[in-house]
C-alpha cells in the first residue's frame, strides 16, 4: 500500500468513530466517576498515594493503571474538566481499531475484513459507555493490552523475532493493573495454539502465562475483600444461556432500538436475528469446509465473556467491549466472503450491513444524547458548586431544581465532595427524590437549615436552568415563610427562625432567649380557635433587684393583662384571654414597668422572654 | 527533526497548556440574587422555581410541571392584598391517564393554614381553581399555600414520582 492508502486504511475507522460519537468529547462525568475523581483528595503523603493506588476498592478491584493512575493523573492536571478523559479514551480506542484491523487481517487473510471488523465494532452502541464514561475506561485500556499482546504473538509466530515475545509479555503483565479479565488471555493463547498448527508448535514457551494468571485469579478470589453486594455475585445456573444470548444480541445487531424509538424495537430485533442467522450460516459453512478459524473467533467471544456471563445481576453492555471484537472479525470476514460469492450473497450482506450500521448509529445517537443531557445538568450543578465553594469556603449547599435522574447520577457518588462542598442538602419537603435509596445524608430539617441560613453557612443554588443561580436570599425568605406557616400561633423569640415576627424592642439572642427593652413588640398569626396568649420567660435577680417588676401585655393595642414578678430570680409562665374578633395577624406588645443597665453593658434591659403562644 | 518528533512535541505542548489547571475562582460564582418573591408563578419561569416549595417535579414540555398529591408554594401578596384580599388561581390539568384509572378528584387548599372551600372534578381536562382569600392572612407578608389532591398514581414502572396534577401556573391577583 502507498502511504496515502495506508493512512486512509487506518484513519477510516477512527473517522467513522468520531462522526458517530461526536458528542463524546462534550460528555461530562457521571456516577462512579465522582468517587474516582475524589482520589487526589485522599493523597496527602506517600502512604496516601500507595493507598490510592493499591487499596482494593469498588467490587474488590485494584486497577492501578486503568482507574487509579488514570484518574489521579488527569484529575491532578485538569480538575473537573472532562475532555482530557475523553481524548485519552478515544486515543486508546483508535489504537484498538488499528490493532483490530491488523489482527483481523492476519486471522482472515483479508485487509478488507480487518477494516470492516473495525468499522463494524466502532459503531456499536456497546462501546458508548467505555468511550463516554471515564469509569469504564478500563474496558478500552484492557482491550488495548490484550489486542497488543495478541498482535505481538501473531508477529512472533510469523517472524520468530523475540522482541515480539517481550511485547506480548509486557502487555499481558500490564493487564493485571488494568482489568481482572486479563487472566483469560492464556486461554486465548491456548485456543489459538489448539487451532493453529504453527502456534501449537510454540505453545510450550507460552505456558508460563498461566502462572501469573492463576496466581492473580486466586488472589482476587480468596484474598482481596469483595463487595458483598449481590450485584457482583457469581451464579452458575440455568440463567447462563439466556444471559449469553442477551449479550450476543447486543453485540451483533441493533437489538435495543427501543432506546431510540419503541416502535422500532421489533425492526431492530429482526435485523439482529437475521445477522445472527447469517453469521451462524457462515460459521457452519467454514467449518464444513475444514476451516477452523471461526472456532477461534467464536472462542474469543466465549472466553472473554466467561468471567462476566455468570453475573446475572450485573448484565451490562460494556462487558462486550473485548469479547465482541471476535464477532466483529467474524462479521467482517463474512462480509468479504459474501461479496465474493455472487450477487445474491452480496445483496444480502450489504442489506444486513446497512441494517446494522443504521440501527447501531441510531442507538449510539440516543445513548450519547442521553448521556450528554444528564452530564450537562451535572456539570452545571458541579461548576456552580465549585465556584460557590471558592467564594464561600466551608458553607453547605442546598440544591433547588434537582430532579431524581440527575441527582442519582451525581450526588450519591460524591459530586459534592469533588467540588469542595462537604454538605449538600436537598430542600426539606423536596427531598423524597428516590424511595429505594438512602438519602439521609442529603436531608436536613427546616429548623436546622434556617439556623444555618441565618448564620450564613448555607448557599442556595437553583440548578434547574442552563447555569447555576444563587438564590440564597429568596430561598431563605421562602423557607422562613413555610416554617412560620407550619408553626402558626407560636413565636420562639430565642430562635432566629422567628426573627421576622419580631418588631422593635428586642435585643440579640442569648442562650436561646432575648432581653427586651422597656417595651417590645411582635406579630403573631392566630390559629383557628385560639382564645389565649401564653408567654414564658425568665426574670433574673438583676431585673428584680430594685423591687417588683410589672409586665403588661397588649394585643392590637388592647390591654389583655399583666403580671408582677418580685423576689428571687424566677421563671414565669403566664396566660391571658384574648379579645374576641381578632383578625388573622395580631400585634403583641409587652411593657416592663422598669428597666436597668448591667455594669459594662449600655443596653436598657427589661425582661428575658422565651416563647409566645396563641392557643 | 522528523514529522513524528514534531507531532510528539506538539501533543505535549497541548497537554501542558491544558494541564495548567484553572482553579475555580470566587469571581466565577453565581451572583447572589436579591429577594424577589412573586405573586404569580408560571411553571416555566426560572425566577419562580425557588417558590415551588414542595411537591413539584421538573419542568416538562417547556411550560408545565407534574405535582405529587400534596404540593405547596410560597407567594408574595399582591399589591393591596392585606387590605382588600386577593384572588387565588391555580391553572392545572387532570390528565386522562390519572382520571381514567382513579376517577373524580377533589382538590383541597389552605392559605397559611386557613382552609378554602374544596372542589371536586368529575372528568379529565384543564381547570382553574379560583377562590377569594381574605386580606388578614397577608398581614405577615408572603404566604404558604398548600394543595392536596385526593388522587395520585404511586411511583411505578421505574418512575420514582407520585403523580397527581399537571400545573401551569399558580397566582394571587389583586382584587
Amino acid at each position: 500500500m502507498t502511504l496515502l492508502k495506508r493512512a486512509a486504511y487506518f484513519l477510516a475507522a477512527p473517522t467513522l468513530c468520531l462522526a458517530v460519537f461526536w458528542r463524546v468529547p462534550f460528555i461530562w462525568f457521571r456516577i462512579d466517576d465522582f468517587a474516582w475523581l475524589s482520589l487526589p483528595l485522599n493523597v496527602h503523603d506517600a502512604g496516601g498515594l500507595l493507598d490510592a493506588l493499591f487499596h482494593p476498592a469498588a467490587q474488590g478491584t485494584v486497577r492501578v493503571f486503568s482507574e487509579r493512575t488514570f484518574f489521579l493523573v488527569l484529575t491532578s492536571l485538569f480538575g473537573l474538566t472532562s475532555w482530557p478523559f475523553r481524548v485519552v479514551a478515544l486515543g486508546t480506542w483508535f489504537l484498538n481499531l488499528a490493532l483490530i484491523q491488523l489482527i483481523g487481517t492476519r486471522l482472515t487473510g483479508s485487509r478488507a475484513a480487518g477494516l470492516l471488523a473495525a468499522l463494524l465494532w466502532t459503531v456499536s452502541a456497546v462501546v458508548v459507555t467505555p468511550l463516554a464514561w471515564a469509569s469504564a475506561y478500563n474496558q478500552v485500556l484492557c482491550a488495548f493490552v490484550v489486542l497488543l499482546a495478541f498482535y505481538a504473538r501473531l508477529r512472533w509466530l510469523d517472524s520468530g523475532e523475540s522482541k515480539w515475545r517481550w511485547v506480548e509479555a509486557a502487555a499481558f503483565l500490564l493487564g493485571f493493573g488494568v482489568l481482572e479479565i486479563v487472566v483469560m488471555y492464556p486461554l486465548i493463547v491456548l485456543l489459538h495454539a489448539v487451532l493453529d498448527p504453527k502456534a501449537r508448535a510454540r505453545l510450550a514457551s507460552s505456558l508460563w502465562m498461566f502462572a501469573p494468571a492463576g496466581a492473580f485469579a486466586l488472589l482476587h478470589l480468596f484474598v482481596i475483600p469483595k463487595n458483598p453486594s449481590p450485584i457482583y455475585q457469581l451464579i452458575v445456573d440455568a440463567q447462563l444461556a439466556p444471559n449469553l444470548w442477551h449479550y450476543v444480541e447486543w453485540a451483533i445487531g441493533p437489538s435495543r432500538m427501543e432506546l431510540r424509538n419503541p416502535a422500532r424495537q421489533t425492526q431492530g430485533l429482526l435485523v439482529t436475528w437475521a445477522i445472527a442467522a447469517a453469521l451462524l450460516a457462515f460459521f457452519v459453512q467454514k467449518l464444513r469446509g475444514g476451516d477452523r478459524r471461526p472456532l477461534f473467533l467464536g472462542g474469543w467471544f466465549l472466553i472473554w465473556m466467561a468471567p462476566v456471563v455468570a453475573l446475572p445481576n450485573h448484565v451490562t453492555d460494556y462487558y462486550l467491549t473485548i469479547p465482541g471484537i471476535g464477532l466483529a472479525w467474524l462479521a467482517g470476514w463474512a462480509l468479504v466472503e459474501a461479496w465474493r460469492a455472487g450477487l445474491v450473497f452480496r445483496l444480502v450482506s450489504v442489506a444486513l450491513a446497512a441494517g446494522y450500521f443504521a440501527g447501531s448509529i441510531a442507538e449510539v445517537d440516543s445513548v450519547t444524547s442521553w448521556m450528554l443531557r444528564i452530564s450537562s445538568r451535572l456539570r452545571i450543578a458541579g461548576r456552580a458548586m465549585e465556584t460557590e465553594a471558592a467564594a464561600h469556603p466551608g458553607t453547605a449547599i442546598v440544591l433547588l431544581g434537582m430532579d431524581t435522574e440527575i441527582f442519582l447520577h451525581g450526588f450519591l457518588d460524591g459530586l459534592g465532595r469533588v467540588t469542595g462542598v462537604e454538605n449538600v442538602w436537598l430542600p426539606p419537603g423536596a427531598d423524597q427524590l428516590a424511595t429505594d435509596r438512602d438519602l439521609s445524608k442529603f436531608r436536613t430539617t427546616p429548623e436546622k437549615l434556617l439556623a444555618e441560613l441565618d448564620r450564613g453557612q448555607v448557599r442556595a443554588l437553583d440548578v434547574s436552568g442552563l447555569a447555576g443561580r444563587d438564590v440564597t436570599l429568596s430561598y431563605h425568605e421562602v423557607l422562613r415563610t413555610v416554617f412560620l406557616s407550619q408553626h402558626p400561633g407560636f413565636v420562639d423569640v430565642g430562635n432566629a427562625a422567628y426573627s421576622t415576627r419580631l418588631s422593635d424592642g428586642w435585643h440579640d439572642i442569648e442562650n436561646g432567649t432575648r432581653w427586651t427593652g422597656q417595651t417590645a413588640r411582635l406579630s403573631m398569626e392566630i390559629p383557628p380557635g385560639a382564645q389565649k396568649l401564653r408567654a414564658t420567660g425568665f426574670a433574673p435577680d438583676s431585673a428584680l433587684a430594685s423591687g417588683p417588676l410589672i409586665v403588661r401585655f397588649r394585643v392590637n393595642n388592647m390591654a389583655i393583662g399583666s403580671t408582677t414578678l418580685e423576689g428571687k430570680a424566677q421563671a414565669f409562665d403566664v396566660e391571658f384571654a384574648l379579645p374576641k374578633g381578632l383578625p388573622g395577624f395580631v400585634a403583641v406588645e409587652v411593657e416592663c414597668s422598669k428597666t436597668f443597665r448591667a455594669p459594662g453593658d449600655a443596653r436598657e434591659l427589661g425582661l428575658v422572654f422565651g416563647t409566645f403562644t396563641l392557643h | 527533526m522528523n514529522t513524528r518528533v514534531y507531532l510528539v512535541v506538539g501533543l505535549c505542548a497541548v497537554l501542558a497548556l491544558g494541564g495548567c489547571k484553572r482553579r475555580p475562582s470566587a469571581s466565577d460564582a453565581p451572583k447572589e440574587e436579591p429577594v424577589e418573591l412573586l405573586s404569580v408563578l408560571q411553571a416555566d419561569d426560572p425566577k419562580a422555581a425557588v417558590q415551588f416549595a414542595h411537591g413539584f417535579y421538573g419542568l416538562e414540555g417547556n411550560n408545565w410541571r407534574w405535582t405529587a398529591a400534596k404540593f405547596g408554594v410560597v407567594l408574595a401578596p399582591p399589591a393591596g392584598g392585606a387590605d382588600r384580599g386577593a384572588r387565588l388561581e391555580l391553572k392545572f390539568t387532570i390528565p386522562a391517564v390519572i382520571f381514567d384509572r382513579l376517577g373524580p378528584a377533589t382538590l383541597s387548599v389552605t392559605v397559611n393554614g386557613v382552609a378554602l372551600s374544596p372542589e371536586t372534578y368529575s372528568k379529565s381536562g384543564e381547570y382553574s381553581y379560583v377562590r377569594d382569600v381574605n386580606g388578614d392572612v397577608f398581614a405577615g407578608g408572603p404566604v404558604t399555600i398548600e394543595f392536596q389532591c385526593d388522587k395520585a398514581l404511586p411511583p411505578e414502572n421505574g418512575d420514582n414520582r407520585e403523580l397527581s396534577l399537571i400545573v401551569t401556573s399558580i397566582g394571587l391577583a389583586a382584587k
